[in-house]
């Protein structure tokens, strides 16, 4: 009722509250599963029907992302949440998005060092993820999250985020602006 | 962000955020969550978020009646104090006895000096060994700071120790590692205390942050029943530094923290002259320091070891009553989970030192400088069917040396059961103690209150009658066994209850049976020559501390928690309490300090993305011994956030009345003050 009189006072955004407590990280998965929309692997045309590989590496996060996101889609392909092994697996074999959530700095390092140039999507919410070269960073700035995008790691590993989705965010190293 | 699994100790309640209506993760959250994905990302990233701390046990598995009170909670009530903020918490009852002395007690037993409600900051102790008993004047941090309070009614005596006889309260305080810079606050409130403060919270590197803050705050005093003033002004300053380290799989933290201030105060006290009541000044000076350090090491998900240690000094000083006291604590605890068992194992070592001392009016007989407390505890939870039965078997073993037994034994057995998935039920049966305090064992006391007038029908005696109360140096713990049951869960997607059942036997309870009656000034006993009466200036009744009588507590506490829109909650919650008294005759009375019923209702509403109101309605029964009736009261607030940086509050507490009275020291030495109705106003500028 409240979200009709906000649309009919043009607005058009429904927002909930502060009485009704929403965490950061449900607004996060939320998130990364709408930005997926708007990138594409380059494998895009023979992922045609495979579940979409949706990645993390802790245990209890994994087990939030699966209760959030088991039975929805993206483009049509059914998500499947997992949980990475160990830390030598090969990551665009077993990934599309990988999110690197509850985890040390130091082996969010260690995994953007294991997926440089991979067509895998890395998402954080670590501090100065998408500056350490992380492709996009979800981070909580006065009580709403704002989402960093590193151009030129994502360009570097082959994939293409549309232009409506770099509006929305920070950008970082944007050379396709400079080149202009 | 990352948080590190919380030690088992706190698991009985370890939770933040919205807690009932995210009890199970049940319907009423998973609507919310949905909503979510169906959002646009323009909408997303315009959400207010709110982090909530990981649960490393959800609360609806706790066996006993908690209650989380939420820094949300405590926000948007305009709360500027710890009492004030425990008045959220069911089955409590917080009674303010004027500006700064208040009788906080639960389950029968209250009182200004009650001893059975075990207090804790951060896991250091808040209560006087001097008479078990929490000064809550002192016990204050910038507001800003909790992060949450945990309350458990009942005893849980196993994790604690002894005096967590009728609950455990502990305030826990935020960690700086969001390092979001600093703040300014001032605040408009003459009866709970004008304000300013500031704060600062940042990163020294990417493992270890830290914050300060500094606080001042003075109030004005309230009334007596006749319209003067009650001298109960007071004021206090706070300063606090502490520093979070993180890295790998250990985590650090210090605080340093220290205060100094006044708190004003009448006595109502002995006079050798008719009507033989004065009221005099006994502003006490107050400062105290600590320094706290915690670790914690997760070995692996299953096992990890934490401990602290800390040196708290506290120094208070009237003319009637002073006190200097060192406590050095130091506790362990280990956590491992092994198949089908969860263990906690853990010791305990604490040594206190003081220095008492008072006027002629208070007098220890034998010289007690300090005292050793050495414990240790086991407790398992064993799981029987899968997630839907346990079993807990606990036992806590503590050697104290102001009490005269060798081996305070407190074992524990809990039982929890969820028959179907969104409802649980618990059952327990605890054996608790409270130890003896320096008052119990050696104190005289004399004339601290009035004497009652010759010709007064308690006084047959022609000369007035004074009283005067002696230690015992063979004074016991009491102990208290409790059957507690209890049950919560969900009703339907917005709606959860939470229901406790409690029965205590309470054995060796404190009372005071008649010594002496002593003749003024010539010593005469009364009892042998009642001549001596007729020369006698007053005549002196000693009682001494004895543990001859018992009493039989129970009740029950029932709380509603209803979600009636996303930005608009209820919480109601009902207790009742009744106390059975067998008391010896000739004892001073004990029971009758708590009121019988009480009822609670509030509401959180934000008819705004900036603007939030919260209110609390109370009504608490009459407490008989001490000729307090029973009274409504209503508060108010109201907050407004701007997007960036400013907070603007304001509110009203007491709304229905001009001035209540919530009660009196049960020794009847403080004069009955009102509480007088209080608008205030508060102000935060974030940089």
């Amino acid at each position: 009722m409240r979200c009709l009189l906000l649309v009919i006072l043009a607005s058009g955004f429904c927002v909930p509250a502060a009485g009704d407590p929403v965490t950061d990280e449900d607004v996060k998965l939320a998130l990364i599963y709408k930005i997926t929309r708007f990138v594409t692997w380059p494998s895009a045309d023979n992922d045609r029907g495979a579940p979409f590989r949706f990645c993390l590496a802790e245990k209890t996060i994994f087990e939030l992302a699966q209760d959030r996101l088991t039975g929805r889609q993206i483009r049509d392909r059914d998500i499947e949440v997992r949980l990475l092994p160990d830390d030598s697996v090969d990551l665009s074999a077993y990934c599309d998005v990988f999110y690197m959530a509850r985890l040390k700095k130091d082996r969010v390092n260690q995994y953007l060092a294991a997926a440089s140039g991979q067509p895998v999507l890395t998402v954080s919410d670590a501090p100065d993820f998408a500056k350490n070269g992380g492709m996009i960073g979800l981070s909580t700035r006065s009580q709403k999250v704002g989402i960093r995008i590193n151009v030129a790691a994502y360009e570097s590993a082959d994939l293409v985020v549309s232009s409506q989705l770099l509006e929305l965010a920070d950008l970082i190293d944007d050379r396709r602006s400079r080149r202009k | 962000m990352e948080y590190t699994i919380r030690p088992f100790r706190r698991v009985n309640a370890v939770f933040a955020g919205s807690v009932l209506s995210l009890l199970f993760a049940g319907p009423a959250m998973a609507d919310t969550t949905n909503d979510l994905f169906e959002l646009s990302i323009e909408e997303l990233v315009s959400l207010q978020v709110t982090s909530v701390s990981r649960k490393a046990e959800p609360l609806a598995d706790a066996t006993s009646a908690v209650f989380v009170i939420t820094r949300d909670d405590i926000e948007r009530h305009g709360i500027r104090s710890i009492p004030d903020a425990l008045r959220l918490a069911p089955g409590l009852n917080v009674a303010q006895i004027d500006a700064n002395k208040w009788a906080i007690g639960s389950r029968g037993l209250s009182g200004r000096y009650a001893n059975k409600l075990l207090v804790l900051m951060d896991g250091r102790l808040l209560y006087t060994p001097a008479f078990s008993g929490v000064f809550w004047d002192v016990q204050d941090t910038l507001i800003e700071e909790i992060e949450r309070i945990e309350v458990i009614r009942g005893p849980g005596a196993v994790a604690w120790g002894t005096n967590a006889v009728n609950g455990v309260i502990n305030i826990i305080t935020r960690s700086s590692q969001d390092a979001n810079g600093g703040a300014v606050l001032a605040g408009l409130d003459p009866a709970g205390g004008d304000f300013v403060a500031a704060r600062y919270e940042s990163r020294f590197s990417d493992e270890m942050t830290y914050r300060s803050f500094v606080k001042y705050q003075s109030a004005n005093g309230n009334q007596l029943p006749d319209g003067s003033d009650s001298d109960d002004d007071w004021s206090l300053l706070r300063a606090s530094f502490r520093v979070d380290r993180e890295l790998d799989n250990k985590t650090l933290k210090l605080t340093v923290e220290g205060y100094t201030g006044e708190m004003g105060s009448t006595q109502v006290s002995y006079s050798p002259t008719p009507p033989y009541s004065a009221i005099s000044d006994s502003d006490a000076d107050v400062s105290g320091a600590f320094v706290l350090g915690q670790w914690s090491v997760n070995h692996n998900e299953n096992s990890h070891t934490s401990g602290q240690a800390y040196i708290d000094y506290t120094d208070r000083d009237s003319y009637l009553y002073s006190e200097k006291r060192t406590t050095y604590s130091l506790d362990l605890q280990h956590h491992r989970s092994t198949g089908r068992h969860e263990l906690v194992m853990g010791g305990w070592l604490r040594f206190n030192r003081y220095d008492l001392g008072g006027s002629g009016v208070i007098q220890l007989l034998q010289e007690i400088d300090g005292d050793n407390v050495i414990s240790a505890f086991i407790q398992d939870d064993i799981s029987l069917v899968k997630d839907r039965l346990s079993l807990t078997v606990g036992l806590k073993l503590e050697n104290n040396e102001l009490s005269p037994d060798d081996l305070e034994v407190m074992p524990t057995v809990r039982l929890l059961w969820k028959p179907v998935h969104d409802h649980a039920l618990w059952a327990a049966i605890t054996r608790a103690v409270r130890t003896p305090s320096i008052v119990d064992l050696s104190a005289q006391v004399q004339d601290i209150v009035p004497a009652l007038p010759p010709g007064d029908p308690l006084n047959p005696s022609p000369v007035p009658a004074r009283v005067g109360s002696i230690g015992n140096p063979l004074f016991e713990s009491e102990t208290n066994l409790a059957l507690e049951l209890g049950a919560r869960g969900q009703l339907s997607s917005d709606l959860s209850y939470d229901v406790a059942l409690f029965t205590m036997e309470h054995d060796d309870v404190r009372s005071f049976s008649p010594q002496n009656i002593v003749c003024i000034p010539s010593g005469v006993s009364y009892i042998f020559d009642p001549s001596c009466v007729l020369t006698a200036e007053s005549a002196l009744a000693v009682y001494q501390f004895t543990n001859i009588n018992e009493s039989t507590i129970s009740g029950a506490e029932a709380t509603l928690d209803w979600m009636a829109a996303r930005n608009l909650r209820f919480r109601g919650s009902l207790s009742y309490v009744n106390e059975d008294a067998r008391e010896q005759p000739l004892t001073l009375p004990v029971s009758g300090t708590y009121p019988e019923w009480q009822f609670s209702m509030r509401s959180e509403w934000s008819p705004t993305e900036h603007i939030d109101v919260g209110a609390l309605v109370r009504y608490v029964d009459e407490v008989n011994f001490l000729n307090i009736d029973d009274y409504w009261q209503a508060n108010l607030h109201l907050r407004w956030r701007s997007d960036e940086n400013w907070v603007l509050s304001m509110g009203v507490r007491n709304l229905l009345d001009d001035a209540t009275v919530e009660y009196a020291s049960e020794l009847g030495d403080i004069p009955k003050t009102a509480i007088e109705r209080t608008a205030f106003l508060n102000l935060r500028y974030s940089f």
